[in-house]
């Protein structure tokens, strides 16, 4: 990969030399700078780039040929989100209507009692949806914090291994629990802390003490299933990561070096702005997701103990459960509720990134 | 020209996603055959159960019998146990056509009010009399909801009997009398006995053993309704049919003290909340049953050179519930309902096609040892794998090899014998009430392994859990219920 | 397999981090692989032990070693190999097709002068937090798009999420410099142009990682299976396992009404060790197809040579 972008650059000759020495500027004077657009009148060279980018605004307004294969690029997905997303939306109305059957789907559709917010009303009035949504929320604020913090300062550790290979096996290895389902999963939870056929009571046992109930001690899961959480998505969370820092020019670093940076600076300088872009992405989209949990690993793992019903239940599970015995009028209405929070909250989210930092914001 | 082809390509992914979804078609619905003039409806069939490896094969079989016998075909598709209920909301929820499926009592009461099912008249049932000549009137009602008839139930043990299954080896060593360890509070001091002697070497030994249901046949006594609450019922022999909260009356609170001083004596397996798999063998366990079955338990049981006990524990009782452990439902857009009944009830009266349903294709999943007198013998490793239990009636089934041919005359003899709950033919509808069930049903979720199992102090727990559902309706469920049993019961 | 991983005279030996920390990091990953690895080994072993030594527990050396589990499967084996061979062909289909509609979507976006790009980013992100529900999505399925029963129904329905657009669109955004596609411009080339010659050949590392991703979604799915095919048969193998796993679940549950027949059914269904067996072939597969993704994303970490 790294080969071609160099023949692209013998390649391009004398008209792309103004582009290179552009680059070449972008690189020393300072990423970041030019993009807020600000004047560091430290090379006549950025004059130049801000004339390029006022006439850039005027040629907006009209549609060129560009644009139509740009269209023609985006045609298929387009066509895929239309069919599979867009169709189906007229979903979100049986949340409203006292959904029966009188004919086929249509004629049910239709002919079905439009209920208003009835079918909320058992979400709403239920008291364990104080617990679940709580519980939610805080599971998925620690998720996310560390989701970000851990693997991206793994990624960042891995680069600077001296032995490659090491680091390649190493991180085969931990994408291993990736590809266990949570059903498997929960067999092997199962096979360390049965009460008295589990791994760990059995040691515990055997040096005389005395065997725990896990299935019933609440206060031990909620940081057991943060690390179950992470366990499992850490080898998938770095792979984000380690893609964008493949991908950075390694002549920032030169140069860097060049100057005589430490390898903290370089993180700081170099490294870590240039992911700022990724990583505020993931943030936004976890966000937006803080109402959803992974269903997997809150009702296979807990092996549906009744004790650890207020640590572990998650809306995603209440609902499930819920579903078993509700009309399709109130399954719909519950995924409706959590796609409007989650709606809101990642609209409130990117509105407040936008604030510090337009450019790195979703929409 | 290199532009070219890349917009060709462009147009080949659309071109591939669009053709591919045109080049799948649905299979039809009911295709019709034409064979010699007159057409032979093939009907869309669901059923529970592992799917046989030659289905195809059986299905063949099945259907060339039953095209010349009644001119009807089937396509019948299986649903994995696991994946049955998630797949058969989905087809009723969204209307897809199907003829019959297999239902029961968690969804019965449920299909009826979303207004999915077919009604079946009496004048429907005039056109299958050998329906009407099998099943009791008692099954019959068992099956109404508000008086109307919305499926054909299977006539099988349809009463609830439960037995106590005892390893005969254990029974002889501690010389039990098993006709006298019937309620819990017998079986104490037997347990403590078994726990002693055999728990000496082994300290995980469990005498009893259960999973998270608890103890299955504990609850009986009450009907649930059909709501599927074990929490709110009515005694089966209550004349009055007072709607209660099954957990506060003294008999239950007993019980399950029992079941918590066994938890903590070591009696009982300490991880029976969370316990899903229960081993092979159990020194004593009960459940549904009827009599004749000693061997086969003992076989499951891995002990097959012993010999099991079996000992009436509880029933038989008729309850809308246990008999609609097993009913065929017709939808209502259904297009051939005349031919789903004639089906059924050839189903349910003609041995071979019985038999092919549950045995599979004659010659390959299995054998006639007897067909007089209706015997039959497995090939080892050609398991037909569908349980007979789903499809109908056991009285025109042949038996396993080794069982007694009179079984089901014995079935017989338990359900007529049964004691019919009062409210036989009643079926609660829930829509007046259906936020207070559904949040009710939400606590009882989060309780029903502690409470049902013993797991925690019932005298501690109980009263938490009623509380709870008190807070979230459980008082106007019940008033609700009394309500509509007094309406339709006071003539 | 190994890539340019060139030393440059010594200026990146000089960058190195000190063989102290180097130690340190070694030891925090080496804790964590074994952290990763032991579950899986764990279950390994199961599946290698006999049936009689697990009713006692789980043992990490088996009591009584056993292929019992694995001869189980392969009499299964007619249910397992039709499952094999869908699972094969979803996941390879469905990730050619899943990242050529990803990128190129992704790709658009990320160009700012496009004219219709806010409507085509408020098109992605939508998806994002609002579904219809299971019921419409299942409808349209089966009705208009006649995907029941069908191998299409596993592989069309998750080709796309607006997640890996999003992802696709940052990647190209950050790392594809506005310069390079002006100078391209410059010479004469048109968007698809730039596009297939310039931009895919750069984007291997996001490439590899949508497909990556795309791989795993496929691979691990059950859900679409258990919905839209009717013939077990067909079936995908994470969705075989799934099911068995429930059966069990199911059966102990309903015992009650379906009497003595329910012991028998049981007897017949996979054991624990099975299970974990089942599990085990369902690992090894991918994880033997991931080492082919990684080293787009591993190699050449800080030493990404642009001058050669």
């Amino acid at each position: 990969m790294q080969q071609r972008f160099g023949r692209l650059y013998e390649a391009e000759t004398l008209l792309s030399g103004i582009s290179l020495f552009r680059l070449e500027v972008e690189i020393f004077v300072g990423y970041e700078d030019i993009r807020h657009g600000e004047n560091q009148g430290r090379c006549d060279c950025m004059k130049e780039i801000r004339v390029e980018q006022e006439e850039k605004k005027r040629t907006k307004k009209r549609w060129t040929r560009d644009d139509t294969e740009l269209s023609l690029l985006a045609l298929p997905t387009t066509i895929w989100f239309l069919l599979f997303c867009y169709l189906p939306m007229f979903g979100i109305i049986i949340a409203f209507k006292d959904f029966r059957i009188t004919g086929g789907f249509w004629q049910s559709f239709i002919e079905s009692r439009w209920c208003g917010f009835e079918n909320f009303v058992f979400l709403f009035t239920s008291d364990a949806i104080k617990v679940v949504t709580r519980n939610t929320i805080l599971y998925n604020i620690v998720f996310i914090i560390l989701g970000i913090v851990v693997p991206v300062t793994l990624a960042l550790m891995i680069g600077q291994l001296h032995n490659k290979r090491a680091g390649k096996v190493y991180q085969t290895a931990m994408f291993l629990p990736y590809f266990l389902s949570w059903v498997v999963v929960s067999a092997v939870v199962w096979g360390f802390l049965s009460i008295d056929k589990g791994l760990v009571n059995q040691i515990i046992q055997s040096h005389g003490g005395e065997g725990v109930s896990w299935y019933d001690t609440p206060g031990f899961w909620p940081p057991f299933l943060i690390f179950m959480n992470m366990w499992k998505g850490l080898g998938y969370g770095m792979v984000v990561y380690l893609a964008t820092i493949t991908s950075i020019d390694s002549t920032y670093y030169e140069a860097a070096i060049i100057d005589g940076a430490t390898k903290w600076q370089q993180m700081k300088y170099i490294t870590l702005p240039l992911l700022k872009t990724v990583i505020v992405m993931m943030f936004i989209m976890s966000v937006g997701r803080i109402f959803y949990s992974d269903f997997g690993l809150f009702y296979q793992v807990p092996r549906g103990a009744s004790s650890l019903y207020n640590v572990t239940y998650t809306i995603d599970v209440f609902v499930f459960q819920q579903l078993k015995t509700a009309s399709t009028g109130m399954a719909s209405a519950a995924a409706f509720v959590q796609s409007v929070l989650g709606c809101a909250t990642i609209l409130v989210t990117n509105a407040i990134v936008k604030k510090f930092d337009r450019e790195n914001a979703l929409i | 020209m290199k532009k070219i082809t890349r917009i060709l390509s462009g147009f080949c992914a659309a071109a591939l996603m669009t053709s591919s979804l045109a080049g799948c078609q649905t299979k039809n619905a009911s295709s019709d055959v034409k064979t010699s003039g007159k057409e032979i409806p093939t009907l869309t069939v669901w059923t529970i159960g592992n799917q046989p490896k030659n289905l195809d094969e059986g299905l063949a079989a099945m259907n060339d019998y039953t095209a010349k016998k009644i001119g009807v075909k089937i396509n019948l598709k299986v649903a994995g146990w696991g994946d049955w209920e998630t797949k058969m909301n989905q087809i009723i929820n969204t209307s897809e056509y199907f003829d019959f499926m297999f239902s029961d009592n968690t969804k019965y009461a449920q299909q009826v009010s979303q207004g999915a099912l077919a009604e079946i008249t009496d004048e429907d049932l005039k056109a299958v009399p050998g329906l009407t000549k099998l099943i009791p009137e008692d099954v019959w009602s068992g099956a109404k909801i508000k008086g109307k008839l919305y499926a054909i139930p299977a006539y099988k043990d349809s009463a609830q009997t439960e037995y106590w299954i005892w390893d005969e080896a254990i029974v002889k060593k501690y010389h039990i009398d098993t006709k006298n360890a019937i309620t819990l509070k017998q079986l104490d001091p037997i347990l403590r006995e078994i726990k002693k002697g055999e728990g000496a070497k082994n300290k995980n030994f469990y005498p009893f053993i259960v999973d998270f249901d608890g103890v299955k046949g504990m609850l009986m006594n009450y009907d649930d309704m059909t709501l599927g609450l074990p929490t709110i019922g009515v005694r089966v022999d209550d004349p009055e049919r007072k709607v209660v909260s099954v957990l506060e009356q003294p008999e239950v609170m007993e019980d399950l003290s029992i079941l918590h001083s066994w938890m903590e004596d070591g009696i009982m397996n300490k991880d029976a909340a969370i316990c899903t798999e229960l081993p092979r063998y159990r020194t004593v366990f009960s459940t549904q049953a009827y009599p004749g079955l000693e061997k086969s338990f003992a076989i499951n049981m891995d002990i097959s050179d012993g010999n099991t006990v079996m000992e009436k524990m509880a029933g038989p009782v008729y309850t809308n519930s246990t008999i609609q452990g097993s009913l065929q439902v017709i939808s209502k857009q259904s297009k051939y309902k005349a031919e789903c009944l004639k089906y059924l009830e050839l189903l349910n009266t003609d041995r071979t096609l019985r038999d092919m349903w549950s045995y599979g294709k004659e010659g390959v999943n299995f054998n006639y040892v007897d067909k007089e007198k209706g015997v039959v013998k497995r090939v080892i490793g050609m398991d037909w794998g569908l349980p007979g239990y789903a499809q109908g009636t056991s009285a025109t089934r042949s038996v396993d090899e080794g069982v007694p041919t009179d079984q089901w005359e014995q079935i017989k003899k338990l359900n007529e014998a049964a004691e019919k709950s009062v409210i036989l033919g009643f079926t609660f509808d829930r829509e007046p009430v259906r936020n207070e069930v559904q949040n009710v049903r939400a606590v009882w979720d989060k309780y029903k392994n502690n409470v049902k199992t013993g797991a925690k102090d019932p005298h501690e727990i109980v009263p938490q859990v009623i509380q709870e559902m008190k807070a979230a309706g459980m008082d106007k469920i019940i008033a609700e219920a009394q309500k509509q049993i007094d309406e339709q019961f006071k003539k | 397999m190994t890539t340019k991983v060139t030393y440059q005279s010594g200026l990146e030996k000089f960058n190195r981090i000190k063989p102290g920390t180097n130690v340190l990091f070694n030891f925090i990953f080496l804790i964590l692989a074994i952290m990763c690895v032991v579950p899986v080994l764990f279950v390994l072993m199961i599946s290698l032990t006999s049936e009689k030594a697990l009713e006692n527990g789980y043992q990490f050396i088996p009591k009584e070693f056993s292929f019992e589990a694995y001869k189980f499967l392969a009499q299964q084996g007619h249910l397992i190999f039709p499952a094999l061979g869908i699972s094969v062909f979803v996941t390879v289909v469905g990730t050619v097709i899943g990242v050529i509609l990803t990128t190129t979507l992704g790709y658009v976006l990320s160009r700012r002068e496009y004219k219709l790009n806010k409507l085509l980013t408020w098109m992605v992100f939508i998806p994002m937090v609002f579904n219809g529900g299971m019921v419409s999505s299942y409808y349209i399925n089966t009705n208009l798009l006649h995907l029941k029963d069908s191998v299409w129904a596993l592989i069309l329905p998750i080709a796309v999420s607006s997640f890996n657009v999003i992802i696709c669109r940052t990647y190209f955004r950050t790392t594809i410099p506005d310069s390079v596609i002006e100078s391209a411009k410059i010479d004469g080339a048109s968007e698809l142009r730039i596009y297939f010659r310039i931009v895919l050949p750069l984007s291997l590392p996001v490439l590899a990682t949508i497909g990556l991703f795309l791989c795993f979604g496929y691979w691990n799915d059950w859900f679409q299976s258990m919905l839209y095919i009717d013939n077990q048969r067909m079936y995908s193998l994470q969705a075989l396992l799934n099911m068995t796993m429930q059966n069990v679940e199911y059966l102990s549950k309903n015992r009650a009404f379906m009497g003595v027949e329910a012991a028998q059914l049981v007897a017949n269904l996979p054991k624990e060790g099975s299970r974990m067996a089942i599990a085990i072939l369902i690992i090894l597969p991918i994880a033997c197809a991931y080492p082919f993704f990684q080293k787009y994303f591993i190699s050449g970490l800080t030493v990404g040579s642009v001058k050669e």
